[in-house]
């Protein structure tokens, strides 16, 4: 039985849980283990697995859970209001169950795939001491958030605006990686395997295994990361190890990695075919679902922005403007604009629009509004990016799987 | 040779003693085997079933994490509860899932949530032609087994409780929902 290193303390010499480790778990469950003496070597019960077992618990209160089983959980827009998304406020989408244990003593990447010239393998201590790291803040966003604004509705998480986080992670250039690994010019893409379980517990039906074109995969700002604010990344999010890459949607980025492909054709894995994180190539009628055929694949995120104070519902007092702030971003582009409206878009202000920290980061920005009588007011945000493309007033294309709606952010405000 | 013949002397003298330790080590092994099982997650359902299958206690991110310990921890799996509830909606739903009561409900918990949680349905909106397009999805990449003759009373329960939203919607923005006020 594999066991979470961090957790052999909880064990004494001889196998068995520690008196005060059983002390613990019955002060966390309000009553003792009735057969707490059975209880196998090594056995780690499930109450401390808090991480697995309720990744909640280290959560924020007020994150919406949409799904529990598998867990895809959403951020508020006013919980994001943190310049770097920290681990208690982060969203959580997952397309199967967490590893039930890591076993990180022996934890390997291995890079292997048609257009290697040799597949290679790394152990963690590998990557930390034999490249150079890298930190990096990056967006990751799932590539349905703002589903919820689809009419007709479509299948999938229906996010409103917070399936989206800027954390810093720390890691590896996958470039610095494959150079040292060796790879063909006949290499087209990467594809990525993670340790994630199906939902059936199958352990041979693979989650998901997606990846993003070579040129892509080898940009400077392609991590993989072991470290995300700092720390470990919370199981949740992919510990030990992880891909990430900012500005795509966020299923490129694998979680649990242990190996990655490099591919001489587009690479297709689970969740990379049919009509997965894929978009009609000819815009359809609302409603309509074309063959497979007629689908491609998303690649940079689209621009978009999010109002992160006030929560909406404010009442603010006439006598005071009121300020505002938030987030931009445009995928692999760069937002140069953000302009805010009171009057649903029949005027439009500018606010103050921070450069990203790096590429691929979100960018702040700032805005003071007055409102010119009391009553009820909403206040709309519209990122421009830096090809002066804007975010849409209204539902944008819609598209059968609900991906990229990017559609403006708005609050309702009561001005008394 | 000699220190071997004093040896087999020792034993027989000592053999009931030696023979009494031995069946007390016995004894403490078998009582030192586990009787309690470690919680076994629900076996899929056959196709065939016609009578509520065997429901999975499914807990939701707001249970206290206690709670689900305490459950799997029992020598035995409780009798499924029938609690219902009020949703936020109005409509009166199955406590454990969330699910809207009525006819055929207890198919769709029986045979939907053993791999994914109910609030995968609770989020869905779909006419009858997406949920069938949905189920054969899941047969054709998750795994997802032939549902035979409950297929039918389910997609009945699913287009009931969970079909398309009435909404006259033009692709404009529909105004926002009214908040909590707050003054913060």
């Amino acid at each position: 039985m594999k066991t979470n290193q961090s957790n052999s303390s909880l064990f004494n010499r001889r196998g068995f849980l520690k008196t005060s480790s059983l002390a613990t778990l019955t002060s966390l469950l309000g009553t003792p283990i009735a057969f707490a003496d059975r209880l196998p070597k090594h056995y780690l019960p499930l109450a401390f697995r808090l991480d697995d077992a309720n990744p909640m618990a280290t959560k924020n209160k007020n994150l919406v859970v949409l799904n529990d089983k598998p867990w895809n959980v959403e951020t508020p827009a006013y919980l994001l209001d943190d310049d770097v998304t920290p681990a208690e406020k982060m969203f959580i989408r997952n397309n199967g169950q967490i590893p039930a244990s890591i076993d990180l003593a022996n934890w390997k990447l291995t890079i292997n795939g048609e257009s290697v010239k040799a597949p290679k393998t790394y152990s963690l201590a590998d990557l930390k001491t034999k490249f150079k790291p890298y930190t990096y803040q990056l967006v990751v966003e799932c590539g349905g958030n703002g589903r919820a604004g689809y009419f007709p509705k479509t299948a999938g998480n229906q996010w409103t605006e917070g399936g989206v986080s800027c954390a810093e992670w720390t890691g590896v250039r996958l470039k610095d990686i494959l150079a040292d690994v060796g790879i063909t010019d006949t290499a087209v893409y990467i594809g990525y395997y993670g340790q994630d379980l199906h939902l059936s517990g199958d352990p041979n039906q693979p989650v998901i295994s997606r990846g993003v074109p070579i040129a892509k995969a080898l940009e400077d700002e392609t991590l993989v990361a072991w470290a995300m604010n700092g720390k470990d990344i919370p199981l949740v999010h992919g510990y030990p190890l992880r891909l990430v890459i900012g500005g795509w949607p966020a299923s490129v980025s694998g979680k649990w990695l242990h190996t990655i492909a490099i591919r001489n054709k587009v690479h297709d894995g689970a969740k990379m075919t049919g009509k997965s994180y894929r978009v009609p190539i000819h815009p359809v009628v609302p409603g309509v679902d074309p063959p497979d055929s007629d689908f491609k694949i998303i690649e940079s995120m689209p621009v978009k922005s999010v109002i992160t104070f006030p929560q909406t519902g404010l009442e603010t007092p006439m006598s005071k403007s009121l300020a505002l702030r938030g987030h931009a971003w445009a995928g692999d582009r760069v937002a140069k604009e953000l302009h805010v409206s009171i009057d649903f878009g029949e005027t439009w202000q500018r606010a103050d629009l921070k450069a990203p920290k790096n590429r691929l980061a979100w960018q702040q920005w700032s805005a003071e509004v007055t409102f010119p009588i009391q009553g009820y007011y909403e206040v709309w945000a519209r990122a421009t990016d830096d090809k002066g493309v804007s975010q849409p007033m209204v539902m944008p294309q819609w598209n059968p799987e609900g991906y990229i709606n990017n559609a403006c952010h708005r609050i309702a405000v009561k001005v008394v | 040779m000699e220190k071997e013949t004093g040896n087999f002397r020792r034993m027989a003298k000592y053999r009931w003693l030696i023979a009494s330790v031995c069946v007390w080590l016995l004894c403490a092994w078998v009582a030192r085997q586990p009787v309690t099982q470690q919680p076994v997650p629900a076996k899929k359902i056959p196709a065939k079933a016609h009578t509520a299958a065997p429901v999975r206690r499914t807990t939701t991110a707001k249970k206290p994490a206690k709670a689900k310990l305490a459950a799997a921890v029992a020598a035995a799996e409780t009798a499924p509860t029938d609690a219902t509830a009020l949703n936020g909606q109005g409509v009166m739903v199955d406590e454990a899932t969330g699910l809207a009561l009525g006819e055929n409900m207890v198919l769709v918990k029986g045979q939907c949530t053993v791999c994914h949680s109910s609030k995968l349905i609770l989020q869905s909106h779909f006419d009858r032609g997406k949920w069938v397009e949905r189920i054969r999805w899941m047969q054709r990449t998750q795994e997802l087994w032939d549902l035979g003759d409950t297929e039918k009373p389910i997609l009945d329960y699913l287009v009931k409780n969970y079909g398309p939203l009435p909404v006259n919607f033009d692709g404009r923005r529909l105004p926002l929902s009214p908040p909590n006020w707050h003054t913060r």
